[in-house]
């Protein structure tokens, strides 16, 4: 009795073993993908239906696209090369769009309300896995296709932003990275004539809705933007000798920081927003300070003969970098706030200056003279590798979008200086339509809320 | 003139020795006549006178006969002398004409000789010019077929580059093949092993209970394991190209990674992308290029069709 109990129990052990040997044989074969083609990633963006009465207000659709372009990463399908132009999703034949490597489609429709606004629906579209369900025969049109199925009730002022509310809500889903399409720059527009030939300028990020915050008769210079997007520092000649300012955006309220004697200039807000980098040459030759803006200390950071201008502080707070020409020409160095210590940074290229460190804190952006040409180059900070990044003669000022992911900067076109802009990939480049004058000194906000 | 000159002379010395001959002939005649004619008396009555001349008789006719010989004679003569002369005056011609025939034929000759000289300088000429052309065509034609020859030599050189490279590719692809054909083969193995040791255990436990191990199914088994890594390892390696043509990535994805689970029906058509874990955004790439692909070739084998539909991809861009 018991023997025959011993060898049910045999049996029943020969069998789990067998099962669990089974499951072994349905191992997953291993395949290693090392490379790809270093292109942008395609999307469709279908032109958003217009079902109001009267006419329709400036296409979303066409403001999302150039967003998604201007980032590098995308390529909005041509609207002659939609494989289909459904009209819902259950329209969507998900293979022809998977098939041609579009995996995500932005799809939506405008309609006026009885208020005279606009009622914004869009949906974002997973089309890849749209082609899997499609693949189990499962119901397509099911809600799990949708990436995002929003609703927005605007006015007509406030297309612009919805539209790139958009760009920012599809960005962020596709690519896990926040969009910077709702950000705006400030930059110093000069005119050859007018009784106010200096003028502060803020627009969006793409050039339009710009607005004039300060004029002058003097030259203005070197805003920039606190983190909280409130306030822009900027340097002013308007009282003969050059002063730096704060400014309230909204407000327009705003108080001298810095008149030293000679040179006042280069403000840059520390990450935190307590403090701010200044350049005076009260000593004889520019040296960077830190100037507290609670205690009103103000702290000398470099010394010597050669001067050292443009700090740009790293992200985490403790270190600066600035350009300094004690090699002979402008450099760009690194600067321990807590060890005084400094390094020189970069080695390749003529002179190296205008240091703008990405938000990770991982790459550098610069212009590089190579050859008497001065271009937008990014520096890996661990790795020393120099890309230059656009193909234009004199370029200056970069700045870099909060997400990292564009550069603003200036440069020749004709015999102006104009607004232009290059994705950190190098693969996209675009000048921004401005009004007339020259663009100086452009410099991207920080994320808006 | 001096031809006639001695016409005239020879006339005149003819006449003097007719004259001469009537003379002796008269007188002979005086002497030898016996009988003198009356006529002649009377004459010899004038000529009294002087001595008697003791001439003979002479017949008149015998002299007029005489004469004509004499006259004959001397006709014959002139006639002989004239035609000796027209004789040699046409042999002089002839002579002449003959000098002059044998110079103008001498001259035609040399005519002919430089005619000759000419044709045969031409015909040289004309043999070197053959002969130039003829070597220009034979160096052309060698050119030619040396060029031709040069050709064929760089177009099998080509070809035999082109035969390496493939070669290499080949043998490239061969050894990517063989590589992950090794790495299925080690994990089969490893997989073996485990099922080896595990069914060791199993058996040594059950040894007593089944007394049964079907030792020459297991060896039969081994074979066609090994056959069946060897295809999923090429087929492997044709997937992953495939992916790899249409993975879409930027420099942001560098160095980071995503690994999914990719399900195939038995046709290759991809049926299920699931499970991504990693950075998100090169997961969608790599979801999208295996969509873009959408249907992977599979083999007819349906062990190795087993071993290819679950498939654990591994992304991570260099």
């Amino acid at each position: 009795m018991l023997k025959r109990y011993k060898r049910l129990g045999y049996i029943f052990l020969f069998l789990l073993v067998q099962s669990l040997f089974a499951q072994n044989a349905l191992a997953e074969l291993k395949i290693v993908i090392t490379e790809g083609v270093n292109t942008a990633r395609p999307i469709g963006i279908l032109p958003f239906r217009w079902e109001g009465s009267g006419t329709p207000p400036s296409s979303i659709s066409d403001i999302v696209a150039a967003d998604l372009t201007r980032s590098g990463q995308f390529t909005p399908v041509a609207e002659n090369q939609l494989p289909q132009t459904p009209m819902d999703i259950n329209s969507i034949d998900f293979k022809a769009w998977t098939a041609k490597g579009i995996d995500s489609l932005l799809m939506g429709s405008v309609n006026s309300n009885a208020s005279g606004q606009y009622v914004v629906n869009f949906k974002l579209v997973d089309l890849a896995k749209g082609h899997l369900i499609e693949e189990e025969k499962a119901d397509a049109a099911s809600q799990n296709v949708l990436l995002l199925n929003n609703q927005g009730i605007i006015t007509g002022p406030q297309v612009r932003n919805f539209a790139h509310r958009v760009s920012d809500l599809v960005y962020e889903k596709l690519t896990g990275k926040k969009g910077a399409f709702l950000t705006r720059i400030a930059y110093v527009v000069v005119k050859d004539s007018g009784t106010y030939p200096y003028q502060l300028m803020v627009a969006d990020y793409d050039g339009y809705n710009e607005k004039q915050i300060v004029r002058s008769k003097e030259p203005i210079m070197s805003p920039n933007w606190s983190p909280d997007g409130k306030k822009i520092a900027y340097v002013s000649f308007e009282n003969k000798h050059s002063q730096i300012f704060i400014q309230d955006v909204a407000t327009g309220k705003r108080e001298v920081i810095a008149s030293y004697p000679r040179h006042n200039g280069s403000p840059h807000f520390s990450p935190d927003g307590s403090k701010l980098a200044i350049v005076l040459s009260k000593s004889g030759s520019l040296q960077v300070y830190i100037y507290d803006l609670q205690t009103k200390n103000l702290t000398k950071l470099t010394s010597g003969r050669a001067n050292n201008t443009e700090p740009f502080w790293f992200p985490d707070g403790r270190h600066l970098i600035f350009t300094s020409d004690r090699s002979g020409h402008p450099q760009i160095y690194k600067l321990d706030l807590a060890t005084k210590q400094t390094q020189r940074i970069t080695w390749q290229g003529d002179q190296n200056l205008g240091g703008q460190i990405s938000p990770n804190g991982k790459e550098m952006i610069m212009v590089s003279q190579i050859q008497s040409h001065y271009n937008i180059a990014k520096q890996d900070l661990t790795s020393g590798v120099v890309q230059v990044l656009t193909k234009t003669k004199l370029d200056e000022s970069p700045s870099l979008a909060p997400n990292g992911s564009m550069i603003i900067y200036s440069s020749i076109y004709g015999h102006n200086n104009v607004l232009s802009l290059v994705s950190i990939d190098g693969r996209f480049k675009a000048r921004l339509p401005m009004a007339n004058g020259r663009v100086r000194s452009p410099t991207w906000s920080p994320f808006l809320q | 003139m001096k031809k006639r000159n001695t016409y005239i002379n020879a006339t005149f010395l003819s006449i003097v020795l007719h004259v001469v001959l009537i003379a002796a002939l008269v007188f002979g005649g005086f002497y030898s006549a016996t009988k003198m004619p009356s006529a002649s008396s009377q004459k010899i009555n004038d000529q009294s006178s002087v001595e008697p001349i003791k001439a003979v008789a002479i017949d008149p006719v015998m002299i007029q006969r005489e004469a004509l010989k004499l006259k004959r004679k001397k006709e014959n003569q002139a006639r002989k002398e004239k035609e000796e002369k027209q004789r040699l005056a046409a042999e002089t011609q002839a002579l002449e004409r003959q000098k002059k025939e044998a110079q103008e034929k001498i001259k035609i000759l040399k005519e002919q000789r430089i005619a000759e000289e000419k044709k045969v300088q031409a015909a040289q000429a004309k043999r070197e010019a053959e002969k130039k052309a003829l070597e220009e065509k034979q160096r052309v034609k060698i050119e030619k077929e040396k060029q031709a020859k040069l050709e064929k030599q760089r177009q099998q050189k080509l070809a035999e580059q082109k035969k390496a490279a493939e070669r290499m590719k080949k043998e490239q692809e061969e050894k990517a093949a063989k590589e992950a054909a090794m790495l299925a083969k080690k994990k089969a193995a490893a997989a073996k092993e485990k099922a080896r040791q595990e069914r060791v255990k199993q058996e040594a436990m059950l040894d007593s209970l089944f007394n049964e191990i079907d030792s020459e199914t297991a060896s039969r088994n081994n074979v066609k394991t090994k056959v069946v890594a060897q295809q999923v390892a090429r087929n492997a390696a044709i997937f992953q190209n495939m992916i790899q043509q249409k993975l879409r990535i930027n420099d942001s994805m560098k160095g980071k990674q995503c690994q999914l689970s990719l399900n195939l029906s038995n046709n290759g058509v991809v049926y299920r992308v699931e499970h991504p874990t990693g950075d998100a955004a090169l997961c969608s790439a790599a979801q999208a290029a295996v969509l873009e692909v959408g249907q992977f070739p599979m083999p007819t084998d349906p062990a190795v069709v087993k071993e290819m539909k679950n498939i654990r991809l591994v992304v991570e861009p260099r």
